[in-house]
């Protein structure tokens, strides 16, 4: 019997946010911390202490993901499910865990109590795919077979947290090199705060004059962990895939040691580079990158930056270096000579439209909110990115957190909100609180107030669904409700959060706007297409040789995105599709790669702008697995107040799943198009409408694969149902196979030709993926 | 004053009225399975859907506020369409059954658990008119064959069926019996949603609330039942057709819509029947999910009242930290099932055997 847990804590809880009905999320977020879950007898203590009510509390705590009311292991490990994740096999990840940590079937923490397996939406690490987060470290490129070290790596490193004293950090003065070190949630999966801390004691060692600067995503999140050393008067050099081992060389290579020796190091250095990097430090040289080299140009070079300008060179929480590149200009022009008619005005003529996804023209958003009349309203900064396979919105506002404030602080000066709210996802820790020091460093500067104009700025916490992305499930978030939209109008923009005016715009959105107050409505509506103006931040992901975040102009073509941008697929891989839009999206098919990335463009061929998810798929990839995972996805996400899509998708799902388990019906394709266009003509909100994309655009370009899964064949080889694995006479013997075959179907055998069981394989791969000598072959499962 | 034409026809109505007002200010009828005057609009079930002007998307009358000049379509095919496979989708995911077995297995669909309940009840007048209504003739039981109906009857599975054939003849000897004021039996629906065949759990769950025991014999087989022994058999009846057959919103629309019962049914949900409030039942297996309930019980200023618990497909009716549904609802238990558009939550019924007395 676990003794009843001291409720004073909820009590203390309670005082400190509120009783009201609106701080409930904050609460149950406040209770889980304590306790590490939520306790029935706090939750019973909360509805007697407080005018929240029962059935709030309740339906509100199992609305939301994040919420558990089971007691869990000590650690947490959240196995990414992202787009990017599941194409690289993020369900093999889960099975090997589930091994790692001897689970039965529908059990979820260990019989020590000391982890708790799960899953997570998306991590935002789509370019380290798949990722893992366990505890706070997150770590990306895991497989099966690194599962164990991963574990180990783990629990070492919790030993040395107990262990470490205090870090006495790198005192914050003047110095002659910079060392630039990206510490957002992409570099930190990769492991950049190993090389962090090992960067600081090599320094400290060498007696360098330099600083360590954190700077934000640099969007290269393939090269990752990534320094940049600036030395005044010289080329910044850039370093990829950094490892702690690697410091020591790159330190000494800018602070070469004392002494001839040293001198003439140093000297050579200066003036041969390649040579003595390469000489000396080959560790470190492979991995060195030039920025002018042309791969890495390109990459960076067709890009035009607006939301993410400088986020590459700024410390995100330096609101001097903000300010020297430009920043709040913006809203200064505001405040002296921009009245809000003349804002709206310049918002209006450069063509933004919204970057979350609908394209709805963010200057007649706000003109709507200006002309009500209210004793109060409301703008809301929509920081819920919760698309499979997106993340720019982390990223912008990880890393160029000022420039976000200074976004919402125009839209409130232009619409006559004085109250500004930040909404960001709970599995976005590191925004939550960059957010909220860049809000309490501009409170303190006085930054955004003038002459009777004052912003309260506050951030809110989202709980893990993803349906709260949608403006009315949002704000019923906000309200301390489940998080279920209704029917518009009345818009958020006439009668929003506590029925007041509420202008609620995307992150990504309110990053254009002080580019575009600075620069000119002209130069903003002077990129893109006719109808589609400015830049667009792409989550380019998948089957490509370089992921990450990268702003482009709109209307560059599909395949100019794939092949500068991200390098093209790999040698001997040939391009499929490329899924556009996550969720809401669809798949456009190789032979539509020269398709202009516009928002009318990507419609016509049945795909979306998303929220910018780009994830592309090669040939070893299945068109009904991919539209059936975002089905899946979007299936669990439903909010369940209407019929055809809280049924609807359910039912198109059963129907995907037997087609995809080879147990599908003559009369099922026709049924697909049967119920596909119902959910999408009758759900209530944006999430069921889209819904279907993925599926209905699968099926409108590859409907041969769909028949041939009728047909009892998966011609990607990955319907496991469909296909068989082998093991070929190329076989070592290494046994590793067997090791880590989920249903020990492959019995050990060392030293010879392993033999899969049929009977007991349940074709996960996960044979294919360890074998060191690639002897595992798929083949088409003989019909039983 | 808004003016809004509908199918063709013009209508004027007061300021912030809805669609589904204005179309029934007009005598147009829309199914509408959640929308309930005086209660917030659910807009959950879909059924009554209407196109706006040239919309590709379509949109519930019952939220919907008319706007001057708007232009609905009610009765286009692509909405009647829309309508039918929301029913259908909503069916899919029902457990229960309309009309008992019985009486959908009896050649005449005579409404046999309600006679059984008239049985029980003594009323034998009743119970005669119930069988003479459904076409049999209580002069001529010769070529009597309730066989069909014995046989589909769920008790059979458990211990032995009602025995019917005995109970008709003896209401047949004693059919000069005044009858109650119950009136005519409503006629009979074809169209009907079933449950099939139960599980274990399922039957265990029906049985609960039924007199237990084996069939009662006669003590006299040559006389037949007598009075005791007619009453004593006939509250073996587990009373499988459904608390709202004839008052089903659901029902009414899938009728009207002619939908497929069974179609898109993959999984059948469970049936389960809460017995444990003293006024009401709860069969979650036929919940809409409107939320009509959980708006009477907040209204109410229940204590705890009622909840949506989970999200989406796995979203259910249920009490705030698991409370016995007769803490959660006192003072609004009646409400909640009178608001009810399905039999999810239902009056106990005094005339069904096992329902009159609180447990």
């Amino acid at each position: 019997m676990i003794a009843p847990p001291d409720l004073e804590a909820v009590d203390r809880i309670v005082a400190d946010l509120g009783s009201t009905p609106s701080a409930l999320i904050p609460i149950l977020h406040a209770i889980q911390e304590h306790y590490g879950y939520l306790p029935a007898a706090a939750l019973r203590r909360l509805h007697e202490t407080t005018a929240i009510t029962a059935a709030a509390i309740t339906g509100v705590s199992t609305f939301y993901d994040h919420f558990e009311l089971e007691p869990s292991g000590q650690h947490r490990i959240s196995v990414c499910h992202g787009t990017a994740c599941h194409v690289k096999g993020a369900e093999l990840i889960t099975d090997a865990f589930g091994r790692q940590l001897q689970l039965a079937p529908g059990q979820h923490t260990d019989d020590r109590g000391l982890f708790t397996l799960g899953k997570v939406a998306c991590l935002g690490c789509c370019t380290l795919a798949p990722a893992v987060r366990i505890g706070d470290a997150t770590y990306g490129n895991v497989s099966a077979d690194t599962v164990e070290r991963v574990v180990g790596h783990f629990l070492s490193r919790e030993r040395r947290k107990e262990v470490r004293a205090a870090d006495p950090g790198t005192a914050a003065r003047r110095a002659q090199v910079e060392f630039r070190i990206g510490l957002d949630s992409c570099c930190v999966a990769a492991g950049t705060a190993d090389v962090h801390r090992a960067l600081q004691d090599e320094l400290r060692r060498a007696r360098a004059d330099a600083v360590i600067k954190q700077v934000g995503c640099v969007g290269m999140c393939h090269q990752v962990p990534m320094l940049e050393v600036v030395e005044p008067g010289r080329e910044p050099r850039l370093y990829a895939k950094v490892s702690a081992q690697d410091v020591r060389g790159i330190v000494r290579h800018h602070f070469p040691p004392a002494g001839v020796l040293g001198r003439l190091r140093s000297f050579l250095s200066r003036n041969i580079d390649d040579l003595l990097t390469d000489e000396n430090w080959p560790g470190v040289e492979r991995h060195v990158l030039e920025v002018r080299d042309r791969p890495v140009a390109d990459f960076l070079g067709r890009q035009r930056r607006i939301a993410t300008e400088h986020s590459t060179e700024l410390d995100p929480l330096d609101v001097d270096g903000y300010r020297a590149r430009g920043g709040f200009a913006a809203l200064r022009a505001c405040f002296d000579e921009l009245p809000p008619e003349a804002v709206i005005d310049i918002i209006d003529r450069s063509g933004l439209r919204g970057r979350g996804g609908g394209g709805y023209p963010t200057g007649t958003k706000w003109r709507i909110v200006h002309g009500v009349a209210a004793a109060r309203k409301f703008v809301i900064c929509n920081g819920d990115e919760g698309d499979p396979g997106a993340f720019m919105d982390r990223m912008i506002l990880e890393s160029v957190p000022f420039r976000v404030i200074e976004g919402l602080a125009i839209a409130a000066w232009a619409t006559g909100a004085r109250d500004g709210i930040f909404y960001i996802r709970a599995e976005y820790p590191h925004a939550v609180e960059r957010i909220r020091a860049a809000i309490a460093i501009c409170e303190e500067r006085g930054l955004l107030r003038h002459e009777g104009f004052e912003l309260r700025l506050e951030v809110a916490r989202g709980a893990g669904a993803f349906v709260c992305g949608e403006e009315t499930a949002l704000i019923a978030s906000l309200e301390g409700r489940r998080g279920m939209p209704r029917l518009r109008p009345p818009y958020p923009a006439m009668s929003g959060l506590h029925g007041m005016p509420t202008l609620v715009n995307n992150t990504e959105t309110l990053a254009m706007v002080p580019w575009i107050v600075r620069n000119g409505a002209e130069a903003f509506a002077a990129l893109g297409t006719a109808r589609s103006k400015g830049t667009k931040v792409f989550a380019l992901a998948g089957k490509v040789a370089r992921g990450g975040l990268v702003e482009v102009p709109m209307g560059m073509t599909i395949r100019e995105i794939i092949d500068e941008l991200g390098g093209g697929v790999a040698a001997g891989r040939t391009l499929k599709a490329v899924q556009i839009g996550g969720p809401s999206g669809g798949c456009v098919p190789a032979s539509l790669a020269d398709t202009p990335v516009d928002y009318e463009s990507l419609l016509e061929v049945g795909a979306m702008m998303g929220s910018g998810g780009f994830v592309v798929l090669d040939d070893t990839d299945c068109m009904v697995d991919v539209a059936r995972y975002f089905l899946h996805f979007t299936q669990t996400q439903s909010c369940g107040r209407c019929t055809p899509c809280r049924l609807g998708t359910r039912r198109l799902l059963e129907v995907l799943d037997r087609i995809r388990s080879g147990a599908g019906r003559a009369g099922d394709l026709e049924l697909i198009e049967e119920l596909a266009p119902h959910i999408r003509t009758n759900s209530l909100c944006g999430l069921g409408k889209s819904a279907p994309n993925p599926v209905l655009s699968t099926i409108r370009y590859f409907r041969d694969e769909y028949e041939a899964h009728l047909e009892g064949r998966c011609p990607a080889g990955r319907c496991q149902a469909l296909i068989s694995h082998v093991v070929t006479d190329a076989c070592i013997g290494c046994t590793l196979c067997a090791q880590h075959c989920s249903t020990e179907a492959i019995p050990m055998n060392p030293y010879r030709k392993h033999e899969i069981d049929q009977a007991r394989c349940n074709g996960c791969g996960v044979c294919k993926v360890v074998c060191p000598v690639d002897a595992v072959e798929v083949r088409a499962r003989c019909p039983s | 004053m808004p003016k809004l034409t509908i199918d063709g026809r013009e209508v004027t109505v007061p300021e912030g009225s809805s669609v589904l007002h204005a179309a029934r200010a007009l005598g147009v009828a829309i199914p509408s399975l959640c929308q309930r005057d005086g209660f917030e609009p659910s807009t959950s079930c879909m059924a009554c859907v209407v196109k706006i002007g040239s919309s590709p998307t379509l949109r519930p009358s019952c939220a919907t506020i008319v706007t001057e000049g708007m232009e609905v379509s009610s009765e286009l095919p692509e909405v009647r369409k829309a309508r039918r496979a929301s029913l259908e989708l909503l069916l899919s995911d029902h457990a229960g059954d309309c009309v008992a077995p019985c009486q959908l297995a009896d050649e005449r669909h005579a409404d046999l658990p309600r006679f059984l309940r008239q049985v029980a009840e003594g009323d034998l007048g009743g119970a005669a008119a119930t069988l003479t209504t459904a076409g049999i003739d209580l002069d001529d039981l010769d070529g009597l064959q309730v066989h069909r109906a014995e046989k589909a009857c769920r008790r059979g599975r458990n211990d032995e069926a009602v025995a019917l054939d005995r109970l008709i003849r003896y209401v047949a000897a004693h059919r000069d019996h005044p009858a109650d004021a119950a009136g005519a039996p409503p006629e009979y629906r074809a169209w009907s949603v079933r449950l099939g065949r139960m599980t274990e759990a399922e039957q265990a769950a029906l049985l609960a609330g039924a007199r237990p025991g084996a069939a009662v014999p006669p003590a006299d087989a040559a006389r037949g039942y007598t009075p005791d022994e007619a009453r004593a058999e006939a509250l073996r009846c587990l009373h499988c057709d459904c608390h709202a057959a004839h008052s089903c919103k659901l029902r009414d629309a899938c009728e009207e819509y002619d939908v497929p019962t069974a179609r898109l049914r993959s999984q059948r949900p469970a049936w389960a029947i809460d017995r444990s409030h003293p006024d009401i039942l709860h069969e979650p297996g036929k919940c809409i999910r409107c939320g009509l309930c959980l708006q009477a019980a907040e209204r109410a200023g229940e204590r705890f009242g009622i909840t949506f618990a989970g999200r989406g497909f796995d979203m259910s009716v249920q009490t705030p930290f698991g409370v016995p549904l007769a803490q959660a609802v006192a003072a609004a238990a009646a409400d909640c099932a009178d608001v009810c558009p399905t039999a999810a939550l239902s009056r106990r019924d005094a005339n069904r055997s096992g329902e009159s007395n609180a447990p």
